[in-house]
C-alpha cells in the first residue's frame, strides 16, 4: 500500500509545507508519476489539489482544510529575478549553477533602490542599499529554497523547473484578460489580490491562513 | 653503469649550480621557436640554419598574434633571440664573429627542437581514444605478464619486468593525459559554442545544438565503458604480476604495481568525472530547450519577465502552508552553568565545627518521662535539666518547657504554690498531667 510506505509519508510532509518537487530528484518524481492517480484522490479528501504543471513538476494547490499563504513580494520579485537568469543561454555553460554573490550585486544593481525597499523591507524608512539589500535577498532566497524553487549548493544556486511558475504572467505579457485570470488562479495558484505590504520576506508574515 | 650515471647526474646539477644556469622563457620566445620548429618541419626552411631576415618574418607573425604593431617589433624581437640563447634552445650558427646584426644565423639546440615538439604535439588530434591507449597498455603488460611467468631470478625480474612496467606506466601517462587535455579543451570549446546556438533560437540551430550534445554524451558514455572495461583486464594482469613477484619473493614489485593501479584507478575517476559534467551540461542544456528555446522562440516571455523585475509585483503565488507536525520529543536540559572563579589568595579558610543546641530536645526527653509516670511537675523538670546545662540556660527556655507540657497534658490547678529550687529560685508549681 502506497500511503503506508516510507517515501509516500517524506512526499506528503514537503507538498504540505508548500514545496514543488522537481525532476531533479529523480525518485521522488518517478514515485508521484507513478501513484499520481491514488495521490490525487488522496488530497482531494483534504479539498485539495495536486498538481503536475505542463513544465513537468508538482506542486499541492491548497484550498480546502489545509491552510494556505501568498508569497511574500519580496519572494515574488526574487523568484522572477531568478526565472529571468534562468533564461539565458550563457547559464548552459555553467552547468546552470548562479553565483549567489552575482546574483545579489545583480538584484541590487539593476533594480532601483526606491524599488528594492519597497519589495524587501516595506517597514523600513530609510533607502535599502548594500549589506542590508544582500540580508533581505537573502532571506527570500532561504524561502525560495525551502518552497523547491530553487536548490542551494555552496556558493551557488541552482534554478529549479518550478521557478517557471514565477513567470506565469509573464506568459501573458503582464496583462492576461479576465478569462486568463479566473484560470490562472484556479489552476495555478495566481492570486491577483493586492498583496499585504506586512508580506515581508520574512517567514513568520503574509500568511493567510 | 648506474654509478656513473648517478655520478654525470649530480656533477650536471652541480654545473647548473655553479654556473647560476636558468630558464626564464616569455610565451612569444616559445611562440617563435614553435613557429621555427614547425617551418624546419614542414621543408619550409632551407637546412637547419636560420637567418636573421627569416626570423624577422616569423615574428611578424608572433607579432600578429599578440595583436601588436610594427613598433618596436626590432627591439622585441632582438631580447627574444638573447632570452632565447641564454635558456639554450638557440646558438648562434654563424660560428664567426659577423660586422653586422644581418649576417647572423641561428639554430635551434635540441633543447628548443623538444620544447618546440612537445606544444606542437599537444594541439595535434592523433585520432589516441582513450580505450586504444589502455588496450595497447593491456598489450604491453600482457607481454610483460608472460616475462614475468620465466623470470628466475631479481635482476632478470628488474630488468625484463620491473623496467618495461615502468616504461609502458609512464608513456600511458603521458598518452592519457595529452588526451584527456584534448578532449577537455574540445569540450570547453562546445561549452562556449552551445549558447551561442542557443541564441539563435532557430529550429536549424536547436538541432545542430541537439547533434553536438548527442556526440559528447555518445562519445563519453563509450569512453568511460571502454575505460572500465579495459581498465578491468588491466588490473587482473597487474594483480597476477604481484602474485608472481610475491612468491618469488621480489619485494620491488609491489610497490611498483601499486604504483599502477593507483594511475590506472585515477583514469578510470578522471573519465567517470567527466562523465557525470558532461551528464550534468546535457541535462541543463536540454532542460533550457524543453523550457526556454522551443516554447519561446521569439523571446516575448523572456522581455516581459525583464519588463516586470522593474516594478514592484502586484501578484503572487499561493503555496500551501499546513502547521509542522508537534515535535514530542522532549526538550534536551542544558547542563547547569557553573560559574568557575579563582580561589582567594588574600586569606585561609579555616573551618570550626560547632555541635548542635542538645538542650530543647534533652526538656523534651525530661518531659516525656516525667509525663509517662503519670505527671509532671515544672519545678521537677528545670531541676533535672539544670544538673544537665546549667540553670542559665535552662531559665531562658522556661516558657518553651511550659507549652510543651501544655501540649502534652492538662494542667492540675489545685496544686499551684510556689517553690524554691536550688536555693534561691522561686517558681510558682505548675503540675500537668498525662491526658
Amino acid at each position: 500500500m502506497m500511503l503506508y510506505s516510507h517515501q509516500f509519508a517524506e512526499i506528503d510532509v514537503a507538498l504540505r509545507r508548500g514545496r514543488h518537487l522537481s525532476r531533479h530528484d529523480y525518485l521522488t518524481y518517478e514515485f508521484i508519476a507513478q501513484n499520481f492517480d491514488d495521490l490525487e484522490r488522496f488530497y482531494a479528501g483534504y479539498a485539495c489539489r495536486l498538481v503536475q504543471h505542463p513544465d513537468g513538476f508538482f506542486f499541492l494547490l491548497g484550498q480546502g482544510l489545509l491552510p494556505s499563504r501568498k508569497l511574500s513580494r519580496g519572494v515574488m520579485h526574487l523568484g522572477k529575478f531568478i526565472a529571468l537568469k534562468a533564461r539565458d543561454p550563457e547559464l548552459t555553460k555553467a552547468n546552470g549553477r548562479i553565483s549567489v554573490q552575482e546574483l545579489l550585486h545583480d538584484v541590487e544593481t539593476s533594480t532601483p533602490p526606491e524599488t528594492l525597499t519597497k519589495v524587501y523591507a516595506p517597514k523600513r524608512k530609510e533607502v535599502l542599499t548594500g549589506a542590508a539589500v544582500y540580508e533581505e535577498v537573502l532571506k527570500c532566497l532561504q524561502m525560495l529554497d525551502e518552497l523547491g524553487f530553487v536548490s542551494r549548493a555552496g556558493d551557488y544556486v541552482v534554478p529549479r523547473e518550478a521557478i517557471h511558475r514565477f513567470a506565469e504572467l509573464a506568459r501573458h505579457d503582464n496583462s492576461p484578460s479576465d478569462l486568463s485570470k479566473i484560470a490562472l488562479e484556479a489552476q495555478r495558484g495566481v492570486v491577483f489580490d493586492e498583496v499585504d505590504d506586512d508580506s515581508t520576506g520574512e517567514a513568520d508574515e503574509g500568511q493567510d491562513k | 653503469m648506474a654509478t656513473d650515471g648517478a655520478h654525470d647526474g649530480l656533477r650536471a646539477a652541480h654545473d647548473v649550480i655553479a654556473a647560476r644556469r636558468d630558464f626564464h622563457l616569455e610565451a612569444r620566445d616559445i611562440a617563435l621557436i614553435v613557429l621555427l620548429y614547425a617551418d624546419i618541419e614542414s621543408g619550409t626552411a632551407q637546412g637547419f640554419v636560420t637567418s636573421a631576415e627569416d626570423l624577422r618574418a616569423l615574428w611578424a607573425k608572433v607579432d600578429l598574434l599578440e595583436g601588436l604593431g610594427t613598433t618596436n617589433a626590432e627591439r622585441r624581437l632582438t631580447e627574444s633571440i638573447n632570452r632565447l640563447l641564454r635558456a639554450d634552445c638557440l646558438v648562434r650558427a654563424d660560428m664567426v664573429r659577423v660586422k653586422q646584426a644581418e649576417h647572423s644565423q641561428y639554430q635551434l639546440t635540441s633543447l628548443g627542437e623538444a620544447l618546440a615538439a612537445w606544444h606542437v604535439q599537444q594541439v595535434r588530434i592523433d585520432g589516441e581514444p582513450l580505450g586504444a591507449i589502455l588496450a595497447a597498455f593491456n598489450v604491453q603488460m600482457t607481454a610483460i605478464h608472460d616475462k614475468a611467468q620465466t623470470c628466475t631470478t631479481e635482476p632478470v625480474w628488474t630488468t625484463e619486468v620491473s623496467a618495461p612496467m615502468r616504461y609502458a606506466a609512464r608513456e600511458l601517462l603521458a598518452a592519457v593525459t595529452r588526451h584527456q587535455r584534448l578532449l577537455d579543451r574540445a569540450h570547453e570549446e562546445i561549452r562556449g559554442f552551445v549558447p551561442s546556438l542557443l541564441k539563435e533560437s532557430s529550429e536549424d540551430a536547436i538541432d545542430r545544438c541537439k547533434d553536438v550534445l548527442d556526440t559528447v554524451m555518445r562519445t563519453i558514455r563509450d569512453l568511460l565503458g571502454v575505460t572500465i572495461d579495459v581498465s578491468n583486464v588491466a588490473f587482473g594482469v597487474i594483480d597476477r604480476i604481484q602474485d608472481i613477484a610475491e612468491d618469488r619473493g621480489y619485494a620491488e614489485a609491489t610497490p611498483l604495481c601499486e604504483d599502477m593501479r593507483r594511475r590506472l584507478e585515477s583514469i578510470v575517476e578522471w573519465t567517470t568525472q567527466r562523465n557525470s559534467d558532461w551528464g550534468s551540461h546535457y541535462d541543463t542544456v536540454h532542460s533550457y530547450l524543453r523550457f526556454v528555446a522551443m516554447v519561446d522562440r521569439s523571446r516575448k516571455v523572456t522581455d516581459a519577465l525583464k519588463r516586470s523585475i522593474a516594478d514592484v509585483p502586484d501578484w503572487s503565488l499561493r503555496v500551501v502552508d499546513a502547521p509542522r507536525h508537534m515535535y514530542l520529543a522532549e526538550r534536551p536540559t542544558p547542563p547547569p552553568k557553573t560559574v568557575i572563579r579563582r580561589a582567594r589568595q588574600d586569606f585561609s579558610k579555616e573551618v570550626a565545627v560547632i555541635a548542635p543546641d542538645q538542650l530543647p530536645q534533652r526538656l523534651r526527653e525530661i518531659s516525656d518521662e516525667l509525663l509517662l509516670q503519670g505527671s509532671a511537675r515544672w519545678s521537677e523538670v528545670v531541676l533535672q535539666a539544670s544538673e544537665v546545662a546549667g540553670l542559665d540556660r535552662v531559665i531562658p527556655r522556661l516558657p518553651e518547657v511550659m507549652h510543651y507540657l501544655l501540649s502534652h497534658g492538662s494542667a492540675d490547678n489545685s496544686n499551684r504554690v510556689d517553690v524554691s529550687i536550688l536555693g534561691g529560685l522561686t517558681m510558682e508549681e505548675l503540675e500537668v498531667r498525662k491526658r
